[in-house]
């Protein structure tokens, strides 16, 4: 059977690893938060450092993370060159029609290391949750809005049925791919909408297999009591623990540090 | 009497196609009671009646004396009257054993230290220690369906119901699964009513209810049920493999009882005949 892992998460017993997922949740956000507040390059080479002292507490390898910035450096390059032509200020260098500036690099490595930043800092999270946790954190964060009639449980239940049954539907659809491939369906030649019309026989049955298990899973359900997310408890209800409350005390800290300090040397 | 279930006067139809037709049965706590029948007699659809999923079309089912047509007591009746299926995919909710175990009694609202105690407890029941943290997509189908049973125990039922829960397994996860399932009989006094086609598996109940055209064709115990082989045949089913190898013995003139459902009568049979003829 194949080993199907789903998002990146990566094991691990860090003390990054064992905090609420919730605080991790909120953490990113407000890390994020912080990079669009930051104005001056010093102050986003500190927040550079913050996230990947964090990457090397969880001990994940820098290769993990130039791979996940892999896909963005042409788009960073290409927005950085056209900042670089376009804002206008004192002249650098020029050639032909275009000039560029001093605030046109500044601009373009401040963008540059803002982008790099958020991306190290959202994989972060994933590399350290399961998608299960980030369900129960988002689940709970949410919580509040069922008062105002948003069925938060019901999500967080479709959420995690759909992430059980991804690898199970994965295997189906390799099953259903044999078994039209010894009937003599040509799935990978032709052109490209050839090669979309050849799925048909292999999404066809997939979705009728998929309503199928949908319709016994709910009975499935039913007959274990379940009655929508009203009154349930947990096995392993989340727990904020002093570790996550000294954890979000000591990263406000360092965000704070970082903003403040852009104001004192400026 | 001690009746854990009682059906009366039950049909069942879906449109103008009779399933049931009026049957009386009940069954009592702690029996072991086996449903065959062909294909399209009945079987699921007495299965799904007992807890409720279906409602009879006239008649009525008695789950611990609760009505189920009695939609306030339908909560209670499905922690009562626990069910397996067929598919252990289509019934496993979470992505980890012990989360899925746990499922029913979240769904109760009891508190964390009694689930952690019921979902410890239904998985030593059915041996899966070992895989308490496991992502169900990686168990065998037997460890899978066991997994099932285990979120149906936790729910503490007094009956269990289970639909052909062998019929997707290979040998060795259904004798295993099996082995769970007589456990819980024998050794935890649940109610289990096994519907299957595996004679083997029917032999091993205290009674053996035959469905056929939606009607009560038998209803007895096994040895009394498996001895008569023309029925059986004219019912659409068979008899055990063994108890079809004894009859063939008796045929060529082995002087063997008729009634022998299970291998380990036939092989103490076959040492007392050896013996008696030293």
């Amino acid at each position: 059977m194949r080993d199907i892992t789903l998002g990146q998460y990566i094991n691990g017993d860090s003390v990054i690893h064992r905090l609420d997922p919730r605080v991790r949740l909120i953490l990113t956000l407000v890390y994020i938060i912080m990079l669009f507040l930051l104005k001056s390059i010093p102050q986003m080479i500190m927040a550079l450092v913050l996230i990947l002292s964090a990457y090397a507490l969880v001990r994940i390898p820098m290769k993990m993370l130039f791979k996940s910035l892999k896909p963005i450096i042409p788009i960073v390059l290409f927005t950085s060159v056209l900042n670089m032509f376009f804002i206008g200020g004192d002249e650098v260098f020029s050639f032909w029609k275009f000039s560029v500036t001093r605030q046109g690099i500044y601009y373009a490595v401040m963008l540059s290391l803002r982008v790099i930043c958020l991306l190290a800092g959202s994989s972060l999270l994933t590399y350290t949750s399961t998608p299960i946790e980030l369900t129960s954190a988002l689940e709970l964060l949410f919580m509040p809005l069922a008062k105002i009639g948003l069925p938060v449980n019901d999500l967080a239940m479709m959420m995690t049925i759909a992430l059980r049954f991804i690898p199970t539907l994965l295997e189906e659809t390799d099953k259903i791919m044999a078994a039209q491939k010894s009937r003599g369906a040509n799935l990978d030649t032709g052109n490209f909408i050839e090669r979309v019309r050849a799925l048909t026989p292999i999404l066809i049955p997939l979705f009728v297999s998929a309503f199928r298990r949908a319709d016994e899973l709910a009975l499935a359900m039913e007959c274990r009591c379940y009655n929508g997310g009203e009154g349930r408890t947990r096995l392993n209800a989340l727990k904020i623990k002093r570790s996550d409350i000294i954890a979000v005390i000591v990263f406000l800290g360092l965000c704070a540090l970082i903003i403040l300090s852009g104001r004192i040397v400026l | 009497m001690n009746d854990l279930i009682r059906f009366e006067k039950v049909s069942f139809s879906y449109g103008t196609n009779n399933v049931l037709d009026s049957i009386d049965l009940s069954v009592e706590e702690g029996e072991f009671l086996a449903v065959l029948g062909y294909n399209g007699s009945g079987k699921s659809t007495l299965a799904k009646l007992i807890n409720g999923i279906l409602l009879p079309t006239e008649g009525k089912v008695y789950v611990d004396g609760m009505d189920t047509s009695d939609e306030t007591k339908l909560s209670e009746i499905r922690k009562t009257a626990g069910m397996v299926f067929q598919n252990p995919d289509n019934q496993i909710v979470a992505t980890i054993v012990e989360e899925d175990v746990a499922f029913a009694p979240e769904n109760l609202g009891l508190d964390p230290a009694e689930i952690r105690q019921r979902v410890d407890e239904a998985i030593q029941a059915v041996g899966l220690e070992k895989h308490i943290k496991d992502a169900p997509h990686k168990l065998s189908g037997g460890q899978k369906q066991r997994v099932a049973i285990a979120g149906v125990l936790a729910m503490q039922p007094r009956c269990i119901i289970l639909d052909e829960p062998t019929a997707m397994l290979d040998p060795k996860g259904r004798s295993l699964v099996m082995g769970v399932i007589e456990r819980l009989n024998r050794e935890k006094g649940i109610t289990i009513i096994l519907i299957t086609h595996f004679m083997e598996e029917a032999a091993l109940a205290d009674r053996i209810l035959i469905l056929s055209d939606g009607k009560v064709a038998e209803n007895g115990p096994p040895k009394e049920v498996f001895s008569r082989k023309d029925r059986m045949i004219s019912l659409g089913l068979e008899v055990p493999p063994v108890t079809d190898l004894t009859l063939r013995l008796i045929d060529n003139g082995l002087p063997l009882e008729k009634d022998i459902i299970r291998p380990e009568e036939l092989v103490e049979a076959l040492l007392s005949i050896k013996e008696a003829a030293h």
